[in-house]
């Protein structure tokens, strides 16, 4: 087990500070904001990201220094957080951990790395194996149920399922031979810049506890997958994975996803995980919080929907989201009392696509729904044109379109 | 429709009811009134300050504590703002309503004299839009003019003001205005821009027309942003162009269309048409006032943004610009003619956009009508029945 030597981890996790009105506070603010934690904490890397494709505006990014420990990861973030909450006190704004602002639709995200690996081609063999376990790290991370006022409830990471605006798309794979730099994958290979893989599927978590666990458990799992791993990468694995993406996206911890053939709850093969991974390495880890998610099928998107039933304005929903994390323990004070959750029986696939044409609909829109690859997307809509659901017309100008047959 | 930031200063309980394993208390919240969403335009200067009590229920244990904020909307504070039920965005301000059998204008003279709303038949082709644009919240709903060829630019809050004309009846309750015209007129920042809009008596026919007066040397590209509310996925934009009749039908949104909006040039008849099953929207203005028009899919929405050309303005030279919104029931779209068919219990209208060689007679339904042209300054020539 020499593929992460040392072992080290960290974490980038995106988070929104905002003014009274709930607008973002200006760029030369959150920039401050990130310096005056560096110059604070030596080790920290915090800085800033942007907001989303329109750019308008920017996260705050806390970043822990290279970790090595979970005890580590508690002190360094802690003390981020304490600071960044007495400054979000005194200037009056309000320090948001959710993975979109509810008003806006952005994507906010919680990336996490795992190293110390050098070798961009082992690292992408890694990453191209580890897709596989990405959606159950999703699934147990969604946090953006209500993305704007168009689109809210259907899905429990609208991040995940609009790829976090381009920032976590379905992994792109290569011929190891010829392997080039990506960026922006659910799981990606960050050995030029840092000496880490990354997993940027997740959606950032609301609760300090839930972080350290969750990094904790993500971190551990990899070490304890590579000690072990026999798994090698296929294309059935990583159809499986973009249908379970999706799965993930849509039900969160209630879902069913595709796994080496079969049908399996996504909340038992995160339990097989937990035994996979090895805490030990990382000198510990504390889960039971996820523990109890898994138990319940419950995640912070449920939660999110369950304040929502009672502020159902984005803007009220926004302010009391940002008041209720300035409570200590918030989701663990709703996980108590939240029922169980049943599986759900997924949707099927071909009958979201359909949904999605209408007429005259560019390939490039349906493509950009799944990222299924082409020659698997093409074969799935000759099928439903077979079936009489849709029609195909191809133009010198246009390209590939496809209109729905109306019943 | 703005909501209110607000501070929590006193809290009584009232009830409480059992949901599943939670405990949920209504609460009467007594709040002050800090702020607004979106900041401009301002609300009336007695609401900031004001404190209000307001009924809830919240989940235990997330309830407020005192000194917690809260957005209060105006829904939950009728009482705050005397408001008619014609005020659609509920602000206080005054609005002005052009009105006939089938359409509803509602001008925003505090919205840089946007049209707001502008429904046919009672359906809602435009509306409020906030959305969260250069680090605040900006109304970016209904049709507005830039100057500066950036959305949502400098106008999308001049505050126009209202020119009385002699066919107006105001009123005076609810501070509204109803008319079938109306003239606003702003004058800041080197601009003086005046605009008129008129609605037909009997004809689902709008007519806007803006002059703007430099005050001093102004670079000046105007444009018309016109964010069409999408009700029914095959909704489509039709564009004769010099080439061809383009058109797209509603998509979702997507990464291409959002890095590189689709962009027509050459507007053969100065004119486009947003068809769907029941209803039809025909623009027209200007052939030569018509540089470009852009379009962008969103979720819900036809985001259409038009384009005149850039144009450097001399102080105390000015620039006009006329356009015309028309609608109807059913719609025909050719590369040379959009005819639009408006029908009430009493009779059918037609509004056609035709090129030159467009004689008056129109075949529908296999018969021909015949129409009479009527020339509008600035926008050309449009053919009635």
């Amino acid at each position: 087990m020499d593929k992460l030597n040392p072992i080290t981890f960290g974490y980038e996790w995106e988070t929104l500070i905002l003014k009274p009105d709930l607008s973002i506070i200006e760029d030369r603010d959150i920039e401050w904001l990130g310096r005056h934690l560096r110059n604070k904490f030596p080790w920290s890397r915090t800085g800033y990201d942007y907001l989303g494709r329109r750019m308008d505006g920017r996260l705050l990014e806390i970043r822990t220094g290279i970790l090595t420990s979970y005890e580590q990861l508690i002190e360094q973030t802690h003390l981020q957080l304490e600071e960044i909450k007495r400054i979000c006190r005194n200037k009056k704004w309000t320090f948001l951990t959710v993975a979109t602002h509810p008003a806006i639709g952005n994507a906010v995200g919680l990336h996490i790395h795992i190293g110390s690996i050098y070798e961009f081609v082992t690292a992408t063999g890694i990453a191209d194996v580890l897709i596989k376990y990405a959606p159950c790290f999703a699934a147990l991370a969604v946090n953006s149920p209500i993305w704007s006022m168009y689109e809210k409830e259907e899905f429990k990471s609208y991040r995940v399922l609009h790829h976090a605006d381009y920032c976590t798309n379905v992994r792109r794979i290569s011929n190891p031979e010829v392997v080039q730099w990506s960026w922006g994958d659910d799981v990606c290979v960050k050995t030029d810049v840092h000496s880490t893989i990354e997993l940027r599927i997740t959606d950032a978590v609301s609760s300090e506890e839930l972080l350290y666990q969750f990094i904790a458990f993500v971190d551990a799992f990899v070490i304890g997958f590579l000690k072990t791993n026999s798994q090698r990468f296929s294309k059935n694995l990583y159809l499986e994975y973009i249908e379970n993406r999706f799965r993930a996206a849509r039900y969160g911890l209630q879902a069913r996803l595709k796994w080496d053939g079969e049908e399996r709850d996504v909340t038992d093969i995160l339990w097989d995980m937990m035994d996979i991974a090895d805490f030990k390495s990382i000198g510990g880890g504390e889960v039971g919080l996820i523990k109890e998610m898994l138990k319940k099928r419950q995640t912070q998107a449920d939660f999110c929907m369950f304040i929502y039933k009672y502020h159902n304005d984005l803007f009220q929903l926004t302010r009391e989201l940002g008041n209720i994390m300035k409570r200590k323990n918030s989701f663990q004070d709703y996980l108590k009392k939240a029922p169980v959750l049943d599986t759900l029986e997924p949707i099927n696939i071909d009958d979201f696509i359909l949904s999605y044409i209408n007429r005259e609909t560019p390939l490039s829109h349906i493509y950009e729904l799944l990222y299924l690859p082409y020659g698997v997307l093409n074969e799935r809509l000759g099928k439903l044109i077979k079936a009489g659901k849709i029609t195909r017309e191809r133009t010198p100008e246009y390209g590939e379109r496809y209109t729905r047959i109306k019943n | 429709m703005f909501r209110l930031v607000t501070k929590i200063i006193d809290i009584k309980k009232k009830g409480e009811r059992k949901e599943g394993n939670f405990k949920v208390s209504t609460l009467r919240l007594k709040v002050r009134i800090k702020d607004f969403i979106p900041k401009s335009p301002k609300p009336p200067p007695h609401i900031k300050g004001k404190s209000v009590w307001v009924t809830r229920e919240y989940p235990h244990p997330f309830e407020p504590r005192k000194g917690n904020e809260i957005v209060v909307s105006l829904k939950e504070l009728p009482q705050i703002i005397t408001v008619s039920s014609d005020d659609v965005n509920r602000d206080g301000h005054k609005e002005v309503l052009l009105k006939n059998e089938f359409m509803d204008v509602t001008i925003l003279p505090h919205l840089g004299a946007r049209i707001g709303s502008l429904k046919y038949k009672g359906r809602e082709y435009f509306g409020s839009k906030i959305e969260h644009k250069s680090r605040k919240w900006v109304d970016v709903g209904g049709i507005f003019d830039t100057t500066d060829g950036k959305i949502p630019g400098s106008l999308w809050n001049a505050e126009f003001k209202y020119q009385e004309t002699k066919d107006k009846k105001i009123n005076k309750e609810h501070t509204t205005i109803s008319t079938n015209r109306c003239r606003l007129v702003y004058d800041k920042k080197g601009l003086v821009i005046v605009k008129h809009f008129s609605l037909h008596p009997k004809y689902p026919l709008l007519t806007e027309k803006t002059k703007i007066t430099a005050k001093r040397k102004k670079n000046i590209i105007y444009s018309k942003y016109l964010p069409v509310k999408v009700i029914e996925p095959e909704t489509a934009l039709y564009v004769p162009t010099e080439e061809k009749l383009e058109h797209r039908y509603y998509q979702k949104e997507s990464v291409l269309t959002l890095w590189f909006p689709i962009e027509y040039c050459g507007l053969r008849l100065g004119s486009f048409l947003v068809g769907e099953s029941n209803g039809s929207f025909l623009y027209a203005t200007h052939k030569q006032k018509t540089e470009y028009l852009t379009l962008r899919h969103s979720i819900n929405v036809l985001l259409l943004w038009l384009f005149s050309e850039k144009r450097e303005l001399k102080k105390g030279k000015s620039f006009t610009y006329s356009c015309i919104y028309a609608f109807g029931d059913e719609y025909i779209v050719t590369r040379d003619l959009i005819a639009i068919r408006a029908k009430s219990p009493e009779k059918t209208f037609f509004i056609v956009r035709a090129n030159d060689k467009f004689k008056g007679e129109l075949k529908w339904d296999n018969r021909v009508k015949k129409l009479k042209p009527i020339e509008i300054k600035d926008v050309g020539t449009l053919w009635i029945n």
